[in-house]
């Protein structure tokens, strides 16, 4: 089953693998500790399809690591090629997607073509954890693209500011986000001048996008940044060439105060660009992006030792993702941190998908998009500038949980259009009670049932009759489509 | 041995709370007490208070926002004078009659007075309903005043308290039962399979353990049964009102079902957001409040005599600095308002201690508080839901002046905090 032994070192950015001990899960007890192959994939992954348990079986817990940071985009040239056929604006430039806006008069179409291509990515590509933090800093650095321009402008960020540094460094990303015009027009830079300062992006840039909100900045760092990116705009769209720009006129020319460093006056655009370098290397957001990971990767309320060792590399390796990613999956809180972690909608609803490899065509998309306008979590829909939250409180609830079930239960039983699920394929054509709920919680699952759990499943598919004998049709197809569904609606699966 | 789910319900057993299975049987001091149902929206973003309800008797207000003040009553699309100093964003005409018939009040210059300016950090004050959050420590520092009101009620469960949207809001989050439901008509457990109801207690079973997925799973199986029987998505809008299209008009009108069924609804949170106006609050504004207004009046007219026991309360995280920016828009401030509305409100009036808008006068350059916001909520608590006597609530406002905006008469006693599920008649 792919249990990492020993100690291993995996040299991607230098970090240090080690997987170290799975021991009782303080929230869930009855739930018999997964494989630590497990967790990674099950946190890494939106889903484990069945070729993703089989390379990481192959590879082991640092290969497989090792492989997803290293590998190279081609690796995705064909889902790429359809995302570039189907949903052009995707990839089209700002001049472009203004042209077609102008054209069609729509300003969400180019919202809807990056929602598909996100989903299909995420459904798809083989480089999983690529797409998890592209969904991270996505929702780190947030744009809704519920309001226009943003939500055509969204395109252009999505690929040069998010996924060009999805797993590059921190402070390349940061300053190419305060230059996205999705963002300027997003947090209002886009019309901070001298005569009145617009506090927006100051603030957010300093409690979300890097120090936190407890970070050591004052409501007079917030007034002296907002006047170092006075003239931070967007010029050319009148004439159809949206641009960044920065327009001296506009620009507050006095000298300002940060942090306690002072900005010497007539710095022009270097007053923003200063900022952004004093804020990429400051401890609080080493410490800020550290505790944001370790709660997306290891727990709500992670350990405070995870949360300084991941900080230090990210100081250590300026701002490094690859490095700050070893020393996280490579901790030992991290590979204890199992049923710690619930999945989010997108997670959720993709991974009933690609657990199950079941087969997608026509407008199989409709389908996922509905359940996840019913679930809170469409992407690049969040409204406010702190992004989707990605802890229990925020995704799990009554009616969540209700909405979720009935998900897996029409996965499960060919409910939902162009979504087919082969489930003799994958119980491998169990027949008695016994051997289609172990096959099956094996295939969907990649770890073992409690005893009791187990056995409530069993008795269930067994339906009043002896376990061990073979179910006849029609029956095990209905057994076979609801012990499917209940595997998906359970907590095992909920967990990621 | 596990219990399976409905012979459970069906024997009427009772086990203690914390049991591994089965629903909560916590039996509160409280059932059985006149209470109103309070309908709390959030108006997420930091609506502008100035902007909504518009100061237009005080002459610096023009003076602090010379391209986006709201006209003084009479000019063109002009305030809708309330009083004398105070009037109604234009949008907000569909609530005139409300007040006119003495049914919706406003507090002014009220929120919470201090130096925090994050949206996130703020909710979360305004939401738990305490000041220093480090130093109220613990777990109970931290649940939202409406769930400690749940606690207090004795944790009825069922449709007692709910929230309407993808997520339960932070208000009524916390150690009491609340439901988050994303529509009536999706609260159900879907499935074409002969074995529906033993899917459904396998997973009930599957979800034994008392952690936050288990509790929130048990809770939604143990009300399914309820909502499939007494369908409130199937009872009609009432007295011609007509509720603004858009998620959050629709809400209203779900809530209103839900109050209309009398499934013992007595706390509902629904939000409505987009209120942070940096840039371009004189066309971004609105249309929001349009549809709040709108949601509000269509509420009021489809419940009718119903209105006099339930009491609506608009809120939001912060204010806006007092005067503009260079955007048309207003940063992040301090002192915000309320709008109340019910039969039980002594409506027809704006509460304010009114600060003044003089550079003087203001707190950090933003409008003042002059009102906490807890005070508000305590009287609302102590008149309408006889809750809160002793401030374990809002502790930071114990025993602090109340400015008189509740009436404690009720127009139907029998109107009451309901008998926890399961302790009497089992529900069909």
């Amino acid at each position: 089953m792919g249990q990492a032994s020993g100690t291993l070192t995996g040299k991607a950015g230098g970090g240090t693998v080690n997987p170290g001990h799975s021991g009782p899960h303080p929230d869930d007890p009855a739930l018999p500790a997964p494989d630590p192959l497990h967790t990674l994939l099950s946190r890494c992954c939106y889903g484990i399809r069945l070729y993703d348990w089989n390379r990481g079986t192959t590879l082991d817990y640092t290969g497989w690591l090792t492989e997803q940071i290293n590998l190279q985009p081609s690796a995705d040239a064909d889902v790429e090629a359809l995302v570039a056929s189907t949903w052009p604006r995707v990839g089209m430039s700002a001049a472009e997607l203004l042209a077609d806006v102008r054209a069609t008069t729509n300003s969400q179409i180019a919202a809807g073509d990056l929602r598909a291509a996100s989903l299909v990515r995420q459904l798809h590509c083989k480089r999983q954890l690529f797409e998890t933090m592209v969904e991270f800093w996505s929702d780190h650095f947030n744009v809704s693209t519920t309001a226009s321009p943003e939500s055509y402008y969204k395109c252009v960020d999505d690929r040069e500011v998010v996924r060009a540094n999805a797993l590059g460094t921190f402070k390349t990303m940061l300053h190419a986000s305060a230059r996205s015009l999705a963002m300027l027009y997003y947090l209002d830079n886009v019309s901070n001048r001298n005569t009145g300062p617009n506090e927006n992006y100051a603030r957010e840039l300093m409690e979300l996008h890097t120090l936190g909100v407890d970070g050591g900045y004052t409501e007079t760092d917030v007034g002296e940044v907002a006047r170092c990116f006075t003239g931070w705009t967007v010029s050319g769209v009148s004439a159809g060439t949206p641009a960044f720009a920065f327009v001296a006129s506009r620009h507050d020319t006095g000298s300002k105060r940060v942090l306690g460093s002072a900005i010497a006056a007539g710095g022009g655009i270097s007053d923003g660009n200063t900022v952004l370098d004093m804020l990429a290397a400051h401890p609080s957001t080493a410490r800020y992006i550290a505790t944001k990971l370790c709660q997306k990767f290891i727990g709500d309320a992670p350990q405070q030792t995870a949360i300084d060792a991941v900080a230090a590399t990210f100081s250590a390796s300026g701002g490094h993702i690859p490095s700050v990613l070893m020393t996280l999956f490579g901790s030992a809180e991290f590979i204890s941190s199992y049923d710690r972690k619930v999945r989010r909608p997108v997670d959720y609803v993709l991974a009933c998908l690609r657990a199950t490899d079941a087969v997608l065509s026509g407008n199989f998309l409709t389908g996922i998009v509905n359940r996840l306008s019913t679930l809170g979590q469409l992407p690049f829909r969040w409204p406010t500038p702190d992004g989707y939250p990605d802890d229990m409180d925020g995704w799990v609830n009554s009616g969540a949980m209700l909405n979720r079930w009935n998900w897996a239960v029409a996965v499960a039983e060919g409910k939902v259009s162009g979504v087919s699920v082969n489930i003799p394929g994958l119980s491998a054509n169990a027949n008695t009670p016994v051997t289609l709920v172990d096959q099956l919680a094996s295939r969907l699952l990649h770890r073992p049932l409690s005893t009791m759990d187990r056995s409530a499943l069993i008795g269930f598919a067994a339906n009043g009759s002896d376990p061990n004998t073979v179910i006849a049709e029609p029956g095990l197809s209905a057994r076979g489509r609801e012990v499917v569904g209940l595997l998906l609606s359970s907590t095992y699966f909920n967990y990621r | 041995m596990r219990i399976d789910r409905r012979s459970f319900l069906k024997a009427g057993a009772l086990i203690g709370a914390g049991g591994l299975v089965g629903p909560r049987f916590v039996f509160g001091a409280r059932h059985g007490t006149p209470s109103d149902t309070v309908v709390v929206i959030f108006l997420r973003g930091g609506l502008d208070p100035m902007q909504a309800i518009v100061p237009y008797g005080d002459s610096d207000y023009a003076r602090l926002r010379p391209t986006i003040a709201i006209p003084q009553p009479g000019a063109a699309n002009g305030a809708l004078a309330l009083d004398g100093l105070f009037g109604l964003h234009p949008s907000l005409a569909p609530l005139l009659p409300i007040y006119q018939g003495r049914q919706l009040a406003v507090v002014h210059a009220t929120g919470l007075k201090h130096d925090e300016r994050s949206h996130f950090a703020c909710q979360d004050h305004i939401e738990t309903g305490i000041h220093d959050l480090a130093g109220a420590g613990g777990h109970a520092g931290h649940s939202g005043w409406l769930n400690r009101h749940v606690m207090e009620a004795g944790d009825p469960g069922g449709f007692f308290a709910i929230g309407m949207g993808s997520a339960l809001q932070a208000a009524v989050r916390g150690d009491a039962s609340a439901l988050a439901m994303q529509s009536l008509s999706s609260f159900a457990f879907s499935s074409t399979s002969t074995r529906k109801l033993e899917m459904e207690d396998r997973l009930y079973a599957m979800y034994g353990r008392d952690n936050g997925v288990g509790l929130a799973s048990r809770r939604a199986l143990d009300s399914i049964d309820y909502i499939a029987a007494v369908k409130p998505a199937a009872i009609p809008v009432a007295n011609g009102a007509v509720y603004p299209a858009g998620t959050f008009g629709n809400q209203m009108k779900q809530v209103a079902q839900l109050i209309k069924a009398g499934m013992g609804l007595r706390i509902a949170c629904v939000d409505l957001g987009g209120f942070d106006h940096h840039d371009g609050i004189i066309t971004r504004l609105p249309p929001l409040l349009d549809q709040l207004a709108r949601s509000m009046a269509a509420f009021h007219a489809d419940l009718g005599n119903a209105m006099g026991d339930v009491t609506v309360v608009t809120m939001t995280e912060f204010g806006r600095r007092a005067f503009e920016n260079a955007s048309g828009g207003t940063d992040h401030g301090c002192g915000s308002m309320m709008m109340l509305m019910g039969g039980g409100v002594l409506g027809g009036k704006v509460y304010a201690d009114w600060p003044g808008l003089r550079d003087v006068d203001l707190f950090n350059g933003d409008l003042d508080v002059t009102i906490d916001y807890r005070t508000i909520l305590t009287e609302l608590m102590q008149k309408r839901l006889a809750s809160d006597q002793d401030g374990g609530i809002f502790p930071d406002v114990l025993g602090r002046p109340q400015v008189g905006c509740f009436s404690a008469t009720r127009s139907n006693p029998q109107h009451r905090i309901p008998t926890p599920r399961g302790s009497s008649a089992e529900l069909t």
